[in-house]
């Protein structure tokens, strides 16, 4: 019976002690949204690249994926955005990494940012806040938002002014993507795509050479990688959690 | 199938209904538009919109249980469709289920943005502590919200009247930061006004009336005068929030001695509170009567004694209504007894109807516990300096211990606290008054500073001051004791009977310092009081014997029979008739016969 006992204490031990030892990133999701604009506002390339960045983001991270969320909004959804999106809400886990890109030309209300909505064919009501908003109640721990916008349709980063520009470490992190010269939105997202397709064989990144590569190492990483595309790169840290291990790279 | 289960249904709440009713006089129903809307669902059970309808109206009138139930049938029956989490996720914060909640509003949202499920996501943040979270979404919401303070107040009404004080709570915290003005207007804080006593009121009582008015623009909950409650709502329905109220109080409170804080705390039926005190000093200071100790009882002994021989009205001191006495004596270290047992001495020597020409009720003793450097502060500031007369006369006993030089003389209480009693003693020789006797005593670090301040002074007064500074030992206690108790037959005149300083500090072997030679009576002196009547009554008695032409040998006897004053009874009886010269021979023979016969 103590034996019994013991042998449940030892390995609740060796389960917490892997636990805390590992906090290895469980699943990944992808939440893809593109916007080409309307009638009115055009902004080709939004929605084209979204299809192949899932697959790029899952070869570079490595790991489990949980979630493939894309949505194309001048096409017809199967389901909703709304709901999409509130499948990965409800299928994430806190240990999850959610990496998301929205691309689109946003429609900025002057007198209040948070009404700024991107423009779609669809009309579908998404305000920037929601972006935000998207960002901060998904339970996941590591969260990784990319926001590309035309020059002429820019995001409302007044919405983020409250948060400190950081990505430094863990946590969840907005990332405007911005062309560091002047350049289509075609070509951004181009480019974009690009640095995230160079990351697949970037594991060799383990600064610390512990036989991970952590989020914040992959972060750093994307950063390079993106200057070479002629990108410049503006992180917003929305709330800071533990630096996740992503990819082991040494066996 | 459906329709069988929505039947069976309402007929058990039917059932349930009908007990209610034949058990209570109230209705069930809660609502019109409720009765209509359920009487309209039964007839179509599968309109979706008249579901809806019915579970937000249950929600409206804060019935989430009511409104749960009608969502798992919907849901049951698939009618809810998006709508169906928010609607959840209201009736989890209704029941104040606040992390759960959370989750199921923020789904709602990211399912489908919307402002109400942003405001109740805000408050919940609040409700649960994370007022960083919850003051970032309201503070984006009030701007382009404009009714978000109604709004919130209107959810702040609606879950503290129903029983939810946690998000009630997170509500007004968040009012309070999104928007002050309308918190301050909203919220406003019961007024408490105290028409009597006035802030410090000093009092020998051991009751005082306060009398208070509390106007508020909400219904108060509950009013309490310290631990007491005055008012209580109790479980009474509020039938408005904004019934005023406005209301007078005339209390008793006790008062205990020194400082008593008397406290009222209104709080109205939001929880919102506002205090209001008053500071009443409790002057009393009366002798405790379970303190004892040797001298005192020895005093005390000694005067039954006296008693025994002497009838009342010859031993009573005469009272001075001016004569106040203040003993302090405070128990620190090893000499604490000492200290306490002395000033009980004195002060039941000052009191004392044979001895005390000061009346019980103008003294004051601190003794132990009660030497604080609060009640020090108060009695000196509220008795011993404002209620000073010119005909008064003070009598100061300070023991304990001291640590005197050029800047204070700091005397410390029972809690080691210091008190500087230099500032004290010169503004009480500053007064116009009849006089001040000081005695100082205990463990003195600097006597010479001491008794050069005291003479200075006694020097610069213009009123009559005597001082003496005791050695610290108790041998003016034993003394005085001897003095007031054993009466002498040798001559003395009619004013040795009056006692002052110098008695006290022959006994000591201490000096007063006085500007003027004549001491300050502080008391009477029993046992001289009696020798020098007796004496002044044995010179009437040989006159008397001399009238009554009493024979030699009888007179000689009764003669030696008064010798002792103890015969003060049987001589006061003789000289008022009230016994004649053959009695008197008869009972000095019989006194005389049995004196020889114990000698032999």
């Amino acid at each position: 019976m103590k034996r019994n006992r013991f042998v449940s204490v030892v390995i609740l031990l060796v389960a917490w002690l892997d636990i805390v030892a590992a906090q290895n990133v469980q699943y990944l999701h992808t939440v893809l949204v593109g916007s080409d604009g309307n009638g009115r506002v055009k902004a080709d390339g939004g929605e084209e690249a979204m299809g192949d960045l899932h697959d790029y983001f899952a070869d570079s991270f490595g790991g489990r994926v949980r979630n493939k969320t894309v949505i194309q909004l001048s096409k017809k959804q199967p389901i909703p955005l709304g709901d999409a999106i509130g499948k990965v809400y409800s299928s994430c886990d806190s240990a999850d990494l959610v990496v998301s890109v929205w691309a689109g030309p946003w429609q900025v209300d002057q007198r209040v940012v948070e009404r700024s909505s991107l423009i779609s064919p669809q009309g579908e009501s998404l305000p920037a806040e929601y972006v935000l908003n998207f960002v901060q109640f998904l339970p996941a721990q590591s969260v990784l938002t990319f926001v590309l916008s035309p020059q002429s349709h820019e995001f409302p980063t007044e919405i983020l002014q409250d948060f400190p520009q950081s990505t430094a470490s863990g946590g969840k992190h907005i990332i405007l993507v911005r062309p560091r010269e002047k350049m289509d939105f075609d070509d951004v997202v181009d480019a974009f795509v690009d640095a995230v397709k160079a990351m697949r064989s970037s594991k060799e990144l383990d600064t610390n050479n512990d036989g991970w590569v952590r989020f914040s190492e992959w972060l750093r990483e994307f950063y390079k990688k993106a200057q070479a595309e002629k990108l410049s790169l503006a992180g917003f840290g929305i709330a800071k959690f533990p630096d996740y291990r992503l990819v082991q790279v040494k066996p | 199938m459906r329709y069988d289960a929505r039947f069976f249904s309402l007929c058990a709440l039917l059932v349930i209904s009908v007990t209610m009713v034949c058990a209570q006089p109230s209705e069930l129903s809660i609502s019109a538009e409720i009765d209509t809307l359920t009487a309209r669902l039964l007839e179509n059970p599968n309109n979706a919109a008249l579901q809806t309808q019915l579970i937000d109206l249950y929600l409206q009138t804060f019935n989430p249980e009511l409104a749960l139930l009608e969502i798992s049938y919907a849901e049951a029956l698939n009618q809810l469709g998006g709508i169906g989490t928010m609607m959840k996720g209201r009736v989890q914060a209704s029941l104040e289920q606040i992390s759960p909640a959370i989750k199921t509003l923020q789904l709602a949202y990211l399912q489908s943005p919307n402002d109400e499920a942003l405001m109740l996501l805000g408050i919940l943040e609040y409700s649960r502590g994370n007022t960083g979270a919850g003051g970032r979404i309201l503070k984006r919401l009030a701007k382009r919200l404009p009714s978000l303070s109604v709004e919130l107040l209107k959810q702040y009404e609606k879950f503290y009247l129903n029983g939810r004080r946690v998000i009630a709570r997170g509500i007004a915290t968040a009012l309070q930061d999104t928007d002050p003005v309308s918190y301050a207007t909203y919220f406003p804080l019961p007024e408490i006004s105290i028409l009597s006593p006035a802030d410090n009121f000093s009092t020998e009582a051991s009751q005082t009336s306060v009398i208070f008015e509390v106007k508020h623009r909400r219904p108060i909950q509950q009013i309490t005068l310290g631990k007491r409650t005055v008012f209580d709502r109790g479980e009474e329905k509020v039938a408005s929030v904004t019934e005023e109220y406005l209301q007078s109080f005339s209390q008793l409170a006790d008062i205990s001695e020194g400082k008593n804080v008397l406290t009222i705390k209104a709080t109205d039926v939001f929880g919102y509170s506002s205090e209001r005190s008053v500071i009443v000093n409790g002057m009393s200071f009366s002798r405790i009567a379970g303190w004892a100790s040797p001298s005192s009882d020895s005093l005390k002994k000694e005067y039954l004694t006296l008693r025994s021989y002497i009838p009342e009205p010859d031993l009573l001191a005469q009272k001075n209504q001016a004569v106040r006495v203040l003993v302090i004596s405070a128990t620190t270290g090893a000499d604490s007894t000492q200290y306490f047992d002395r000033g009980l001495f004195l002060y039941d020597f000052l009191t004392h109807p044979y001895s005390g020409i000061s009346a019980p009720a103008n003294a004051k003793i601190l003794l132990g516990p009660r030497v604080s450097a609060q009640n020090i502060a108060v009695i000196s500031d509220e008795w011993l300096i404002r209620s000073a007369t010119f005909q008064s006369v003070t009598i100061l006993y300070i023991a304990g211990r001291w640590e005197v030089s050029q800047e204070g003389w700091n005397y410390f209480d029972s809690m080691s606290q210091k008190v500087d009693f230099k500032p004290i003693l010169e503004k009480l020789a500053q007064l116009a008054t009849a006089g001040v006797v000081m005695i100082c005593d205990g463990v003195i670090n600097d006597r010479v500073t001491l008794e050069e301040g005291l003479r200075a002074i006694a020097q610069t007064s213009t009123i009559p001051i005597n001082a003496v500074v005791l050695r610290g030992d108790d041998t003016w206690v034993t003394g005085t004791l001897r003095d007031v108790t054993q009466v002498k037959s040798t001559a003395m005149t009619a004013q040795a009977e009056l006692f002052s300083l110098y008695d006290i500090a022959l006994k000591a072997g201490a000096t007063v310092i006085s500007k003027e030679p004549a001491g300050l009576v502080i008391a009477q002196n029993p046992a001289r009081k009696i020798g020098y009547q007796y004496q002044e009554m044995l010179v009437q008695l040989e006159k008397k014997l001399g009238t009554d032409k009493a024979q030699t040998s009888a007179r000689q006897k009764i003669l030696a029979f008064a010798r002792d004053w103890r015969r003060f009874n049987e001589v006061r009886r003789y000289l008022q008739n009230d016994l004649s010269l053959a009695d008197f021979i008869v009972r000095a023979e019989e006194f005389l016969s049995r004196s020889e016969y114990e000698t032999k």
